[in-house]
């Protein structure tokens, strides 16, 4: 589980601008989605979460709101912006290129130790 | 968890356990820490919730919540760091503009004092030696090397301080424009020794591009990033601290 972590902490803005790229979501909600998006192998801590979701804030790729609902507890809602539209698509293609990259790498190890 | 008092109610269990979410944020504002809380109390609530809804007892359900959210002191420090690295950046250059206008002044003091300027012993063919190349290397790196120490201590000791009392950074231009000066030849004859140096090893257009890299890396880089940078890494740790 140790690498999972590792590699969740590095991609956490992106993850979080993925899901936030589907609807407004509250910090609970992104937590929710991003590990059933990921078939629960990603688990978060959330305590990671709020840095991240302060500092795509700050740098203006999400923009955070408060509701306040009658029916529910008041709760900040966050959606993704133009820029952070702008970068998840950067971040994604920089990420397919690394993961195709580690594919090949680890794809030509699998097929020998299978051989 | 360990860290979380007993509690009676899960109510009273939250506000415990926001309580020591907020040590490690002394240093941020009333209102940014308040909704910062205020978030997190919303998110242990509706976790709580939703292990209600799976059948969990209250208390229970509001233990689990705050474990899976994780521990509360570095949950603060965590976000106290990204809000200080983000709306802190006048830091480093409050620390830098007190160092500078410091050495201004004793630069200013020292010149006063020595009214005659001392003879500059270059002569146009005469080669520079090794000894020489040192002495001056020496003369032109202290106030830089000073800079550093000074701008680190004020940076980690109190920068906001060290902002009010200068009055703004006016200094660090001041200090800026004297040593673009001397790049130029006056008055500091280390400068000129060194130009002198390294016009006689490389062609002009390089022996100026060399002498303003030199004069970046001694002014820029060694106080402001060296030095002040760190200042503020330590001060942000300082400030985090529970």
């Amino acid at each position: 589980m140790g690498n999972e972590r590792e590699l969740l902490k590095g991609n956490t803005p992106t993850l979080i601008l993925a899901v936030l790229h589907e609807a407004p979501m509250h910090g609970y909600a992104i937590a929710q989605a991003i590990e059933r998006r990921s078939g629960d192998i990603l688990k978060f801590k959330y305590g990671t979460l709020y840095p991240a979701l302060y500092s795509l804030e700050n740098a203006g790729l999400i923009a955070g709101e408060w509701e306040h609902l009658e029916s529910e507890r008041p709760r900040k809602t966050y959606s993704i912006t133009d820029a952070g539209r702008a970068e998840l698509a950067s971040r994604t293609t920089a990420w397919s290129q690394f993961a195709l990259a580690v594919n090949n790498i680890i794809g030509g190890v699998s097929r020998e130790q299978t051989a | 968890m360990n860290r979380q008092p007993d509690a009676q109610g899960p109510d009273d269990r939250i506000s415990d356990y926001l309580a020591l979410v907020s040590k490690p944020m002394k240093a941020i504002p009333d209102e940014a820490r308040r909704n910062f809380l205020r978030e997190v109390k919303t998110h242990v609530e509706t976790l709580a919730d939703h292990y209600r809804d799976e059948g969990r007892d209250a208390d229970a359900a509001v233990s689990d919540a705050m474990r899976m959210i994780g521990e509360p002191v570095a949950l603060g420090r965590s976000w106290a760091k990204s809000w200080l690295a983000a709306n802190e950046p006048g830091t480093f250059l409050s620390a830098f503009a007190l160092s500078a206008g410091i050495l201004v002044v004793l630069q200013c003091i020292v010149s006063f004092l020595q009214p005659t300027p001392r003879p500059v012993m270059i002569f146009v063919n005469e080669k520079i030696g090794a000894m020489a190349l040192c002495q001056s290397i020496a003369e032109m790196a202290w106030i830089p090397i000073v800079l550093t120490a000074v701008g680190a201590v004020c940076g980690w000791w109190k920068p906001r301080g060290a902002r009010a009392g200068l009055g703004g950074s006016g200094a660090i231009y001041a200090a800026y424009l004297f040593q673009l000066f001397a790049l130029g030849g006056w008055p500091e004859p280390a400068w000129i020794l060194f130009r002198q140096y390294i016009a006689q090893q490389f062609p002009a257009a390089a022996s100026y591009v060399i002498a303003i890299l030199v004069f970046v890396i001694l002014w820029v880089v060694l106080p402001l990033f060296l030095g002040s940078g760190l200042a503020r890494r330590e001060r942000i740790r300082r400030l985090t601290r529970a």
